[in-house]
């Protein structure tokens, strides 16, 4: 069912021109999924698998890197180890398709960055010359909301949905890389956009509107202030209760640690009561097109999910 | 508010609005300080430099007044600021250049210093324990190699800059 293959070829300093034509995309797992959040990667293959999207991968990825910390930090060296990224869809010939906001501006905005400016690409090449790679500027990034919402479409995920998601309120959580910087991202309104909620409409499901759709969730801060970084996911989820959702569905692994790893810490701290569970939306999609609950890893969400399930089940 | 007002005359110092003038979007002199940046920041009510301060600041060349204080750091990097500025600057890029200068400064947070470390060795920020392996073995999930990226990473760390303020 699932993928198992990794194929990783030796391609030596070859460029490859011609795109590979079984393969749609590059999987672009990043850090987090892959070790600690290991149920968005399943609900993510899972939907894309039934969606007949084919991912090809590589184990030549590194992280994409962080585009809060390690940019600020120095600006060259974080172009650089994007690049590296992109050297290695390039050499493969595919576009890479990301599952999470950070790496998805990070890469997209270091394909932008290097395209625009000569200047910093050969800087960034001379940088690359050490690992025997060149970047030509030519690969595109893409989100996996962006797949489906874009090519996939609304109206053939709502025709292939077996359990139409009646009764569930969700709150769309965005995040805040996935749109902005709008002249990078390029995917929808920067302040309020509609293709989550489009996409979660599409199961059959309501996405209740809320107060501040797009603060930011904190997570950024994390290993800098954990106070100020927990405040503010203590933010939204009020903003979440009072909107009378059922439950969170995020786009980023940041936005998700914070929402499901984080809700405890953030309920004991401020001694409060949210019990909202917070689901990838790939994970939201995958019940909608009928992939029992026991194949998602379930269990491994801090916030029993069982609420949603007899909910909508 | 910041109530920390030099009681005798600035020194203005050009060079630290030039560092910016250059990269498109990043013209400090083109804010009127409007503050809708301060008002848009999720994290400002935290800081005691707000985002239109940081910004009158660079115009004015007092870096001294951005090293003694840490709000720049309390920035998450959102961009609702960059988004809502009428002059089109992009604050939230200023603010982490800023993060950058201060960093190599002051020295660097060591929540940041052991990211890149970290992708220096593993090419990754997120550790592949064995308990990590063994739960994606029991859900069924390709195996994940030891390090990543074959090592690159450490040398393209190495090549740049940033190297000798991590291991400071």
């Amino acid at each position: 069912m699932l993928r198992k293959e990794i194929i990783n070829k030796e391609m030596g300093n070859q460029e490859i021109t011609k795109k590979q034509e079984n393969y749609d995309y590059l999987l672009f797992l990043g850090c987090l999924i892959p070790t600690s959040l290991p149920y968005m990667e399943i609900a993510a293959r899972k939907s894309l698998e039934i969606l007949n999207i084919k991912l090809k991968e590589t184990n030549d990825f590194a992280c994409c890197p962080d585009p809060v910390g390690i940019k600020a930090m120095d600006e060259i060296t974080w172009l650089s180890l994007g690049a590296r990224n992109l050297c290695v869809a390039q050499k493969i010939g595919l576009d890479i398709l990301t599952l999470c906001n950070g790496c998805y501006e990070t890469l997209k905005e270091t394909s932008h960055i290097l395209k625009e400016q000569k200047e910093t690409l050969e800087k960034v090449n001379k940088i690359l010359s050490s690992v025997n790679k060149e970047y030509k500027g030519n690969i595109i990034v893409k989100h996996i909301a962006e797949v489906l919402y874009k090519e996939v479409g609304t109206s053939k995920i709502s025709s292939v949905v077996k359990k139409p998601l009646k009764n569930l309120k969700v709150s769309a959580f965005y995040g805040c890389h996935v749109v902005r910087p709008s002249e990078i991202m390029e995917f929808d309104d920067p302040e309020n956009p509609k293709f989550l909620d489009e996409l979660i409409e599409a199961l059959g499901a309501e996405s209740v509107p809320r107060m501040r759709k797009m603060l930011c969730c904190g997570a950024p801060l994390l290993g800098v202030n954990m106070e100020l970084s927990l405040e503010m996911a203590k933010n939204n989820l009020d903003y979440i209760k009072a909107s009378g959702a059922d439950c969170i569905v995020t786009l980023c692994p940041f936005c998700q640690t914070q929402f499901d790893r984080n809700q405890a810490v953030i309920q004991r701290k401020f001694n409060l009561d949210y019990n909202l569970p917070a689901l990838y939306y790939p994970e939201l999609l995958c019940l909608a097109l009928g992939v029992e609950p026991e194949k998602l890893g379930f269990n491994l969400h801090r916030v029993k999910v069982d609420p949603i399930l007899e909910k909508i089940l | 508010m910041n109530d920390k007002v030099p009681d005798k005359l600035l020194k203005i110092d050009r060079s630290l609005a030039q560092k910016f003038i250059k990269t498109p979007g990043q013209n400090p002199y083109l804010c009127y300080q409007c503050n809708k940046c301060s008002c848009g920041c999720p994290t400002a009510h935290k800081m005691t430099l707000l985002p239109h301060q940081i910004m009158r600041a660079v115009q004015l060349g007092q870096m001294e007044m951005i090293l003694d204080n840490d709000s720049i750091f309390y920035c998450s990097f959102c961009h609702t600021c960059l988004e809502r500025c009428p002059q089109g600057i992009a604050v939230s890029e200023i603010i982490s250049k800023l993060k950058g200068m201060v960093a190599k400064i002051k020295g660097m947070p060591s929540a940041y210093k052991d990211e890149f470390k970290m992708i220096a060795e593993t090419g990754r920020t997120s550790p592949l324990t064995s308990a990590v392996r063994r739960r994606r073995e029991q859900l069924g999930l390709p195996s994940l190699s030891e390090t990543v990226g074959k090592g690159e990473a450490k040398k393209i760390i190495k090549k740049t800059e940033i190297i000798s303020y991590i291991e400071k």
